[in-house]
């Protein structure tokens, strides 16, 4: 058996290839509870990326509402159906299945070459979307889910959840390191690039065979009629080479964006600020991990969803990410370090590869040591009166 | 072709531009001496092509030639193209092709870029998009110009130039959509003039994608659906398989050890 250790699924797991793992791995990390789908993300990338003939239909970038929304249509719920019931153990080592293994496919047998024919990855669970799945990119868009409750409902602040929520779910390709599109390609035109661990499609040796938009379970590998190629996000490489971030991130209103190099946990640099918002403080988790593909996108769980919702989908690291977002957020002494991370996320189109927070403020150097971001800790605030005595009027904002 | 082929490929394309854009003083000047009709069958008629030819009689036939009639033809280019008017038909490439102007920027990067490279620029007054009609087909006057000149300067690789751009810009831009603005002036306009101007220029771009072996694929009628032309069409539950592509069993044999995920530098898979 082709076996590779997933951390995020705590276990060995069933891979067509053996592990190979890059020099340094693409990775971010994107606060939810910032995000307020603007799509200002995604604009940017069409505008660069995909404003040709045949890719009307693709967004590298997207932002879907959850639970209702999802670009291509119901690429999650699809890929769960097919999964079934699985469980992860209680102490955090996934049980179930990953699309690798569900079909009890021994990935030894796969004779794998170049031939077109030679179908070696099509026992990866996985569908090919219908073409009106890619025709709707903001279906869902702001529907909640949830109880209904009265206008006057007050939500206290200590107050676990909302009774009606949804989120908003920004995704790009997750540049996985068991990247599913590279291992379904039948002629091994989706690669991974050593220097960056950037998953590209090669697309002079693509042959059309779509095996990479099947496989892909977060629909992120999407085919061009037009040129009769699979195409996916290139996470900006030319940037990327450059030291800056991706354009997505750059673009983002939000800030809430932070691109970096992430390590394996036993390789974690607590400096480097992927690696301390996913292995120090744990407050950022990869989206549905127990498929297995361990995606170098990481999300701060929006604290005001459900918690059951999001274990499906971020699992079990779920309850404490929120709860150490929340104490960080409140101002407490112990997350100080991860408040002035938040503070310095989205600051600077330079890619930020060690950090650090003093007394003052949080501070962002690049690969070379030179300071690229700086942000105070506390923002200066002047208060207004509340009563306006010149207009004779209340302020209802004071601050 | 000759050198005086391109003089009246470039007169041609000219006078399309001018009866195209806004009616002005210049246009009235030409129409009512007669000049615009004169030089527009005879260039037409240079070209030898019989179809061409009759387009442009017909464009002739339709001139108006006296103030009143210009005045007139200036209040139905407004109706038809102008915004002064609410005109809709659209004089622009970007409109004809599929996406919108923001997912089509590179379109516009291209057409400048093609303008910049013979040093060609909007004169300072002109505020027009590069992908507007006159302004296309003001380049390709001015190209054919260029190409009479550098045929009788005997520069061979400079005529090499301009014609290939010629053909290039032909496939990439102009004959993209002009066979689709000519539907559109047909089905939109009752105006005779520009009905048959409309037809003309279309002939005229026809005959030269083919004088420089271009071969615009035309923009389709209605932009397509993104996914329309997707090979495997889910709609009658086929496979786009051909049938014996993934039926191979895979061969079984001595077990190899397992293989590397493909990796790959800046320069590509390895």
């Amino acid at each position: 058996m082709a076996e590779v250790y997933n951390w995020q699924i705590g276990r060995e797991m069933e891979f067509p290839y053996a592990e190979s793992r890059p020099e340094k791995q693409w990775g971010a990390v994107f606060d939810i509870n910032k995000c307020i789908a603007c799509q200002t993300c995604t604009m940017s990338c069409k505008t660069t990326w995909t404003h040709g003939e045949g890719q009307e239909h693709m967004f590298w970038n997207n932002v879907e509402t959850k639970p209702y929304g999802g670009h291509p249509i119901g690429w999650d719920t699809e890929i769960l159906d097919r999964l079934g019931t699985q469980n992860w153990g209680s102490d955090g080592v996934y049980e179930g299945d990953t699309i690798f293994e569900t079909n009890d496919v021994d990935w030894d047998d796969m004779l794998i070459d170049d031939e077109l024919g030679n179908f070696h990855g099509e026992d990866i669970e996985g569908y090919r979307p219908d073409d009106q799945d890619w025709a709707h990119p903001n279906i869902g868009e702001d529907e909640p889910a949830g109880e209904s409750f009265e206008s006057d409902t007050h939500i206290a602040e200590e107050e676990e959840t909302h009774p009606m929520w949804f989120f908003y779910l920004p995704r790009v390709c997750n540049h996985c390191s068991f990247a599913a599109c590279a291992g379904g390609c039948p002629v091994q035109a989706a690669y991974k690039r050593n220097e960056d661990g950037i998953v590209l499609i090669d697309e002079d040796s693509c042959q059309a065979a779509q095996e990479c938009v099947r496989a892909c379970p977060y629909g992120k590998s999407v085919y061009n009629p037009a040129e009769s190629k699979s195409q996916k996000c290139v996470g900006c490489y030319p940037k990327v080479e450059q030291g800056m971030v991706p354009q997505c991130f750059e673009n983002c209103l939000g800030k809430i964006r932070q691109h970096g190099w992430v390590n394996p946990p036993e390789e974690a640099d607590p400096d480097n600020p992927i690696d301390f918002m996913v292995h120090e403080a744990e407050v950022a988790l990869p989206l549905y991990p127990q498929l297995g593909l361990e995606p170098n996108v990481y999300y701060v769980p929006p604290i005001n969803v459900p918690t059951d919702y999001l274990f499906q989908m971020f699992g079990p690291g779920v309850e404490e990410a929120k709860e150490t977002y929340k104490a960080a957020r409140r101002g407490d002494e112990e997350h100080r370090k991860l408040r002035g991370l938040l503070h310095l996320m989205g600051s600077t189109e330079w890619r930020i590869e060690q950090f650090e927070v003093t007394d003052e403020e949080a501070i962002g150097y690049d690969g070379s040591g030179s300071t690229v971001a700086r942000v105070p800790m506390e923002e200066p605030q002047y208060q207004r009166e509340h009563f306006d005595a010149q207009n004779n009027a209340y302020r209802l904002d004071v601050t | 072709m000759t050198t005086e082929t391109h003089v009246h490929r470039a007169r041609l394309y000219k006078l399309a531009s001018l009866a195209f854009d806004r009616p002005d003083d210049e246009l009235e000047a030409a129409l009512v001496s007669g000049d615009f009709t004169t030089q527009l069958l005879e260039s037409a008629d240079a070209l030898a092509d019989d179809e061409l030819r009759d387009r442009a009689q017909k464009v002739a036939e339709t001139a108006p030639t006296d103030p009143a009639a210009v005045d007139e033809r200036y209040s139905d280019w407004a109706t038809l193209f102008g915004f002064e008017k609410g005109g809709e038909i659209q004089q622009y490439q970007i409109e004809y092709s599929p996406g919108t102007l923001v997912t089509s920027t590179d379109t516009l990067a291209d057409i400048s870029g093609f303008y910049k490279a013979f040093g060609l620029s909007l004169a300072a007054e002109n505020r027009e998009r590069a992908d507007h009609l006159c302004l296309q087909l003001e380049f390709l006057s001015h190209l054919a110009l260029q190409t009479a000149y550098l045929d009788l300067d005997g520069d061979e690789s400079g005529v090499d130039i301009v014609t290939n751009a010629q053909g290039d810009f032909l496939e990439d831009h102009l004959g993209r959509w002009i066979p689709r603005f000519n539907e559109t002036v047909q089905d939109e306009s009752h105006v005779a003039f520009y009905r048959a101007l409309a037809a003309l220029v279309e002939r005229l771009v026809e005959i030269d994608a083919d004088r420089f072996d271009a071969d615009p694929d035309v923009f389709a009628e209605t932009p397509p659906s993104p996914t329309e032309q997707f090979i495997n069409d889910d709609s009658d539950g086929g496979d786009f398989r051909c049938g014996t592509c993934g039926t191979t069993p895979s061969p079984t044999g001595d077990q190899e050890p397992a293989q590397q995920l493909p990796m790959g530098d800046r320069d590509g898979p390895y």
